[in-house]
């Protein structure tokens, strides 16, 4: 057994004393409609010119050959989250409402290269049209 | 004597002319997922 160890009142912890064990947590990975830099617009942060876009609860893709998906005001803890993750095919899970709760994505471009934006394209897989709520987490 | 330095094409953003062309162009992969 492990003698517990208690820090009386008036006792400071100082900088750089971490306590307990183990690495930060790995945070991140989860894109809100913020992040898309609003307005959305289909042909804009929404490669497919034709996607009905609703506001701040999600979209829809209806051509299964543009499925490609352009974040550009990720928050400081995801610019670094992705950047980390690096491009290629993650499991993805999607907001309440959404067509598919999960699938595959393909990143293909992370914020350090295109100037802060994550591009990702959905499943082309998939049947479109397809309905994407947010939040997504990517992981 | 000058050196002349190119500074790199800043990335397109959503909304500029291309952007998607540009996109698909810089592509790494590509569906279906690999095996």
């Amino acid at each position: 057994m492990v003698a517990p160890i208690q820090i009386g009142a008036g006792i400071e912890i100082g900088a750089g004393i971490n306590v307990g064990a183990g690495a930060a947590p790995i945070t991140g990975g989860t894109i809100t409609y913020a992040e898309m830099n609003p307005p959305v617009v289909a042909g804009f942060q929404l490669q497919d010119a034709t996607a009905t876009v609703n506001g701040s609860v999600g979209f829809t893709i209806n051509n299964g050959a543009a499925t490609g998906v352009a974040i550009s005001a990720l928050t400081a803890e995801n610019q670094t989250f992705f950047n980390n993750q690096g491009t290629g095919f993650y499991a993805a899970s999607f907001g309440a409402g959404s067509t598919y709760p999960t699938s595959t994505v393909e990143i293909t471009s992370i914020p350090s290269t295109t100037g802060g934006t994550l591009i990702f394209f959905f499943d082309p897989g998939l049947t479109y049209p397809a309905t994407f709520n947010y939040p997504f987490t990517i992981a | 004597m000058y050196i002349t330095t190119t500074d790199p094409t800043p990335a397109p953003q959503p909304g500029d002319a291309g952007f998607w062309e540009w996109v698909q162009a810089n592509r790494p992969h590509n569906f279906p997922t690999p095996e």
